[in-house]
């Protein structure tokens, strides 16, 4: 027999129970228990404890322990139990079943007892749950401003059965944490608070490049192991001041150091030395290698302009980090605050190569450059034309420069080149856009004594070529900064910021922030005697995204600046010191300032006692040493360390069901949707006890505002088991694709496309299927949507018009995820879809689990008959029968999350018999018939990670009852669905 | 001690249990009552010479020779530790499953930590050491956590490590040099320094008192399924507090007397190499001896030619550097290299004879101390079968006079460094277990 769909088994729960209704009036948990003992006991002693016993527990299930109460573990099994026996999955065939009677009687009482549980009321005490680790990072940066990832220093939280670190049950608090928290308090409002009557000192300099810029050059001898340096005419460090809207001491850099040489080879220099001149203190270097490898052209040219540079191989030497292309190396640097690199680049107007030569057409000039010579081009109108380049031979350098008017190209020329009859090579040198005016040409290639003539062709809008180009043209680079310190293996570097993208022709500044502690750290010591050594490096580069040719940044300048601050004080200073007509008068003014910071950190205001008693340390501390700032700052280290704040809390008053007071319900809502605390105006709200009535408009307010990404990190990462991803040991000689960079975009898809299913108020059927992607170019290229896409690296919709795409049950995350980074596995996938996608999970597997049979018995058996095999087993075959049919259609993917080459067997049975061709069945079966279910899953999940707990069996049994009937008619739109959680007494009430 | 009392009715009050304050109690006793359990990580750097055997020097292998029932003899390099035999054991075919991806320079920095360097967590460098694990266990009982010394002050260059002690940010922990500073600091706490200390730790303690004032406003307005979910965070801030309290016990509990004469602290790295390890590891036995810490690191040399211990070979008259030796595949070379090794082993076992005589209130101090002597590197960039010696520890259960050979992951011997010294860590590192052998008990 079929298994009824959900659905079906509620409604048939129901029947039975009208049928009983009189009973199930007066039954009460007694008369109910008394029955249990008295027709299923021994029913279920005799048919089930033999395997599920004292003794024995298959597949971890031991009846004995049910007694006919209605703890929630109790219900939780006993609706098991009832699919199994409605399944008629258990008793297992080979063994004695039960009579008709029997079971009537058995499935009357569990339907009775079901519906009793879910009737039942439940005590309510709120919850305390502690801020996870990422929740107070981020509540730490928007209370004080401090960008610096101080929360790192706690160990990782733990992960909830659902998948999430913010579950009430698994956050646990050791000594050893408590400690760190106080660490941490302090660091943050070191960082936080500066004394406003001094005036703040900032380093700044500026390294601009070009060739020839530097009209006098250093003559010392700059030493720099590893990088090539920059040669000295071709770039100028000063320092400079620069524009702030108030006061500040600019902090001058050393220029005289005594340093004992280095060391050369195996052995140490010691020989002291007096260096004098900027030049010892900032180098500007080219890291890694120059020509060749990837894409085209050269990494970067140096111009008079400035520096030329191309995207770098996105594969990056793990050690290292990602390979910069450029890098500024610094001495001096301050230890703490924030760092700002600006850096002066636009988008170079440049020319894309093609791989065939124009066709030959009527209205192409020729320029004769016989000999390397220097010679005038001039076209006959404005337009995009294309240049090929004749050799008298092979080119006899891989690469080809050709400087036209004021811009240079460089072109990678590497490959078979076969003269033909004349004995003449063409090289299909580059596309691009010019004006009419007269160009200087000059190609170089080598000694250039094979070149011949430049063939210039006129490029047609609706060409091949003019089609390349004006999707070339549209392209937008992305430069990205990274820092770290250098050792001699290569600099050790991290990205401090997201890439920003450069769509301007002309120069522009871009500043990327970073806190100085993502790379300062003590082995880069100021007093160390070594010439080489504690360099710290900020690393620029053209970011990569898939193989695509993208038009080249020119930098100008690249300027830093630390500490940076915006204003002075700091916001996070003055947000705590706010300017007030008080000031004057010390305990008026410390009462206002601690109840308002005491109001942000405890999302509510502080009640009189809590005030007076933070109040009382200020008081103290100010009377002992009349520093009033230092005696405030006592009281905040208070606070940052109360329970108060490091605790969500709600109050309860006995164990009925209440409302959350609206401070509650803001915190609730921010550390849902934000995964943070709660802002001015949801406070504000709060106070006016406005929120309540107001909550559709601030969950679209919420979902709109960029913090709304935390949540879809933190929810999607853990629903998704994204970690999954993140852990997997990819085999790179099997997939040199899936490089760590591509790694990163992928991991960031699923919580981009269900970002999008929820802003856009899409239905939940999309999360199965969909007929568009959202992708960033690195992620459309992965799944050979390249050419379709120009999105650079910020993440769109796309349409894909690929039947194996669209949906999170394909993406590359899930799928490489839940492989071993080698081969697929069915078991992971089928798993992960039970307990994820369907919220069936399967029980954990026993101790002592066989693997897939190896060797001699599994010789030119396939995996699918391998699984058979190990499905066979005794003990193996029911938990796999609820897992191997979901993850089989799947085998058409490789471990790498794309489709195999080769023909994969896909066909599966599902667990309540429904044959399944493939994935694209797979995902229309469930659209169409378990929509519900997967609807329950996704709303279980979202309900279980808005609570941060793990749901009771009646709340379950509501999302059950309720998530149709609310939200089916109109496609379980996604929005709709987190409004609904949010409506539901599982989250107003307490 | 009215305070204690006054803190813990509030924090009874407030749990609605009395919480035992076992800590302060022990420390209300004479602290040298409870015998210490130590740990000592000694590092030479660019490996011991191991002679290719088709020269025939095997005598000059730092690794000793097998003999019969499970003895050994050993070579000419490590003779010098000869009457000590019975208290130590040379540990074959060790390695680092992350040793062999690495950089083979980098083998300092991995030695105590055994991270994936190649292949770091984003935005760190290296993992916690163990000698950090060990000091945040024992930093109770005694007054400074760990001792972190090296050859070289400081941290020197990340991959050329000056220190072996990673935090547990794995960010190195700067390394003091200077015998007579390293002194001063331990056994000479001047007056200033030690008021700051308990005028600090006095404000930490008020803070803690007024976030526990505190959190018991917000306590009664709990209900009592509440209040249970808070006593974790009471519970910690009581321990938290009770270890402020023993800090500052500290400060007034008197150092153990000890004969500093013969300390000569004018030794430094530039002086006579024999003078320099003889000051430190004299300083380090006194150090344990007074129960001032219980886990220190020596990095003894450095890799890769860095720092002055490269050129103590050319002190002692020998032609070499340390670094350049170690490249070295010839026979007289490699032999030079071993008579360097045999220095070392010098150095060791004046150590181990100083620790003898040392005795805590069961046992010598070497007795209660896991000595690890060792390299990162079997000989040059050769990351496996790394030349390790554990001596010490037999009251740890550790049984010594052998010479194992049966291999296994630097990280697991870790591990059951941990659980000899009763630290019931679940896993160090990359290890799979412990190392389940003859020599420890656990």
């Amino acid at each position: 027999m079929n298994a009824p769909a959900p659905g079906l088994l509620l409604v048939t729960i129901l029947l039975i129970t009208s049928a009983t209704d009189a009973l199930a009036e007066q039954s009460e948990p007694a008369t109910l228990q008394s029955r249990f003992q008295e027709l299923v006991q021994p029913v279920l002693q005799r048919y089930c404890y033999d395997c599920h016993g004292e003794k024995k527990q298959k597949s971890g299930v031991r009846m004995d322990v049910l007694d006919g109460s209605l703890e929630d573990k109790q219900l939780f099994q006993w609706k098991h139990v009832l699919d199994q026996l409605k399944n008629e999955a258990m008793p297992p065939e080979d063994e004695d079943q039960l009579t008709e009677a029997e079971r009537e009687a058995v499935l009357q009482w569990i339907s009775q007892a079901l519906l009793e549980g879910e009737r039942k009321v439940r005590a309510k005490n709120g919850s305390v749950r502690r801020l996870t680790v990422a929740q107070f990072h981020h509540t730490l940066r928007d209370l004080l401003g401090v960008e610096d990832r101080l929360a790192d220093l706690l160990p990782a939280d733990g992960i909830s059965e659902e998948g999430f670190t913010n579950n009430q049950d698994t956050l646990v608090l050791t000594p050893q944490m408590l400690e760190t928290y106080f660490e941490i308090a302090d660091r943050a409002l070191d960082l936080c608070l500066v004394d406003e009557t001094q005036r703040p000192q900032v380093q700044s300099f500026r390294v601009e490049l070009g060739s020839g810029v530097n009209a006098a050059p250093t003559t010392d001898h700059v030493q720099l192991n590893g990088p090539k340096l920059l040669s000295k005419p071709d770039y100028t460090v000063r320092e400079v001041v620069p524009e702030k809207a108030f006061a500040f001491e600019p902090a001058a850099m050393q220029q005289t150091m005594r340093f004992i040489e280095g060391y050369k080879g195996n052995a140490t220099v010691r020989e002291w030395k007096t260096f004098e001149g900027l030049y010892h203190s900032v180098f500007a270097a080219m890291t890694g290698r120059h020509t060749g490898g990837y894409n085209y052209g050269r990494f970067s040219h140096l111009v008079r302009e400035g520096l030329l540079l191309r995207p770098r191989s996105p594969n990056t030497n793990p050690v290292s980090g990602p390979a910069p292309t450029f890098a500024v190396l610094m001495r001096e640097l301050p230890m703490s605050g924030m760092l700002q690199v600006t850096v002066q680049a636009a988008r170079y107007d440049d020319g894309f190569q093609p791989h065939t030569a124009a066709p030959e057409s009527d209205v192409r000039i020729e320029v004769d450059i016989a000999s390397g010579k220097e010679a005038t081009l001039t076209m006959p109108a404005p337009g995009v034309y294309q240049l090929d380049v004749v050799l008298d031979g092979p080119p006899k350098d891989d690469v080809m420069i050709a400087d036209i008017g004021s811009r240079t190209f460089s072109q990678r020329v590497k490959g078979k080149f076969t003269p033909d009859a004349d004995g003449e090579v063409i090289v299909p040198l580059l596309v691009a856009r010019f004006t009419n005016e007269a160009h200087s040409l000059k190609i170089r290639n080598g000694k250039g004594d094979n070149l011949q003539r430049v063939v210039i062709t006129p490029v047609a809008e609706e060409s091949e070529h003019g089609r390349q180009f004006a999707a070339f043209d549209k392209r937008v680079p992305y430069v990205s900064v990274h820092m770290g310190v250098r050792t001699d293996v290569g600099p050790r570097l991290a990205r401090s910021a997201d890439p920003l993208p450069v769509p301007s022709a002309t120069l522009e500044r871009i500043a990327f922030r970073a806190p100085l502690s993502s790379f300062a750290s003590p082995d880069t010591e100021t007093d160390n005697v070594n010439y080489l050594a504690g360099l710290r490096e900020i690393g620029i580069r053209s970011e990569p995204t898939d193989n695509r040719q993208i038009p080249r940044v020119l930098v100008r300048a690249v300027e830093v600046e630390g500490p940076f601050y915006e204003t002075w004080p700091p916001n996070g200073h003055r947000d705590i010191f706010f300017p007030s007509p008080h000031k004057d008068d010390p305990p008026t003014y410390a009462n206002k300032v601690i109840k308002g910071f005491a109001t942000r950190a405890f999302r509510r205001p502080p009640d009189e006692k809590e005030l007076e008693s933070l109040l009382a340390v200020w008081r103290e501390r100010y009377e002992q040493t009349e520093d009033f700032q230092g005696s405030v700052r006592e009281a905040l280290l208070v606070v940052l360390t109360s329970p108060q704040f490091l605790y969500l809390t709600e109050k309860s008053a006995g164990p009925q069901a209440e409302p959350l007071s609206p401070h509650e319900l803001a915190a609730k809502l921010s550390y849902f949707l934000w995964n943070t605390t709660p802002d001015e105006q949801l406070l504000s709200l709060a106070s006016d006890g406005e929120l309540q009535d107001a909550l559709p408009s601030q969950v679209d307010r919420l979902m709109a505002d960029d913090r709304f990404s935390q949540f879809a990190n933190a929810f999607v990462s853990g629903w998704l088991n994204l970690d999954k991803f993140d852990v997997v040991n990819i085999n790179r000689r099997k997939f040199p694709r899936l490089g760590k960079e591509t790694q990163r975009a992928l991991r960031q898809e699923p919580i981009h496309f269900i970002t999008h299913l929820l802003r856009e108020n899409l239905p939940l059927r999309h999360l199965i299927g969909s007929d568009f992607i959202v992708a960033n170019d690195v992620v459309a290229g992965y799944y050979g949507l390249g050419n379709e896409a120009e999105h650079g690296l910020s993440f769109a919709p796309m349409a894909h018009r690929n039947e194996s795409l669209g949906g999170i049950l394909t993406q590359a995350a899930i799928l490489s995820g839940l492989s071993n980074g080698s081969e697929s596995n069915p078991i992971k996938r089928g798993a992960w879809f039970a307990r994820k996608i369907i919220a069936e999970p399967p029980e954990p597997p026993p101790p002592n689990v066989p693997d897939l049979p190896e060797g001699d018995e599994a010789k030119g058996k396939t995996l699918r008959e391998r699984l058979e095999m190990h499905r066979d087993v005794k003990g193996c075959r029911q938990c796999h029968q609820k897992i191997d049919p979901w993850g089989i259609p799947f085998e058409a993917f490789d471990a790498g999350g794309l489709l195999k080459r080769s023909k994969v067997d896909t066909r599966s049975t599902l667990p309540d018999n429904t044959p399944i061709a493939d994935v694209t069945d797979l995902k229309r079966y469930l659209t169409s018939e378990r929509l519900d279910q997967v609807a329950f899953s996704f709303l279980q999940h979202l309900a279980s990670y808005a609570v941060g707990r793990s749901l009771t069996f009646n709340e379950m049994e509501y999302l059950r009852r309720e998530g149709p009937n609310t939200l089916a008619a109109a496609d379980y739109r996604m929005r709709d669905c987190v409004l609904f959680v949010i409506e539901s007494p599982l989250f107003l009430e307490k | 001690m009215p305070l204690k009392l006054k803190r813990r009715s509030v924090l009874k009050g407030l749990a609605g249990v009395a919480l035992p304050l076992p800590l302060l109690e022990a420390m209300g006793q004479t602290a040298a009552e409870e015998t210490p359990k130590r740990f000592c990580g000694l590092y030479i750097a660019n490996g011991m010479a191991l002679p290719d055997p088709k020269h025939g020097i095997d005598e000059w292998s730092w690794f000793p020779r097998a003999a019969e029932d499970g003895k050994f003899v050993f070579g000419k390099s490590t003779e010098p530790l000869s009457p000590y035999r019975e208290q130590l054991s040379f540990m074959g075919g060790l390695q680092h499953a992350n040793g062999t991806k690495n950089d083979p320079h980098v083998c300092s920095d991995m030695w105590l930590t055994g991270a994936p360097l190649h292949d770091p967590e984003p935005g760190t460098y290296n993992t916690v050491g163990l000698d950090q694990v060990i000091a945040r266990h024992t930093r109770d009982h005694c007054r400074r956590p760990s001792l972190v010394l090296s050859i070289d002050a400081g941290t020197g260059y990340t991959s050329r490590t000056a220190t072996i002690s990673y935090d547990r940010q794995g960010k190195p922990i700067p390394a003091e040099n200077d015998p007579r500073r390293i002194f001063e600091s331990l056994f000479k706490g001047n007056r200033g320094t030690l008021e700051a200390q308990r005028a600090q730790l006095r404000a930490r303690m008020k803070l803690v008192d007024a976030v526990a004032e505190n959190a018991k406003t917000l306590d009664r307005q709990l209900s009592q399924a509440d209040r249970d979910k808070m006593d974790q965070y009471l519970t910690s801030l009581n321990e938290f507090e009770t270890r402020l309290q023993a800090s500052e016990k500290w400060l007034d509990i008197p150092l153990k007397k000890q004969n500093y004469t013969h300390l000569d602290l004018d030794a430094t790295t530039d002086s006579d190499p024999h003078a320099y390890y003889r000051t430190m590891l004299d300083l380090i036995a006194l150090a344990f001896d007074a129960d001032i810490t219980r886990s220190v690191t020596f990095m003894m040399s450095r890799e890769d030619g860095m720092g002055i211990s490269d050129t103590f070979p050319l002190k002692l008259g020998m032609n070499q550097t340390h670094h350049s030796m170690s490249h070295k595949k010839d026979p007289a070379g490699v032999t030079e290299w071993a008579k360097y090794d045999r220095f070392l082993s010098e150095q060791l076992a004046y150590f181990l004879k100083r620790m003898n005589e040392f005795q805590d209130n069961e046992g010598s101090v070497l007795d209660n101390t896991i000595v690890l002597y060792g390299s990162g590197a079997s000989t040059t960039h050769k990351n496996t079968n790394l030349p390790t010696l554990l001596a010490g520890g037999a009251r740890m259960g550790l049984k010594h006079g052998q010479f194992y050979e049966g291999g296994g992951q630097m990280t697991d011997m870790y591990l059951s460094i941990l659980h000899s010294m009763g630290i019931g860590e679940a896993s160090f590192g990359d290890s799979r277990g412990t190392l389940g052998n003859s020599i420890f008990a656990v």
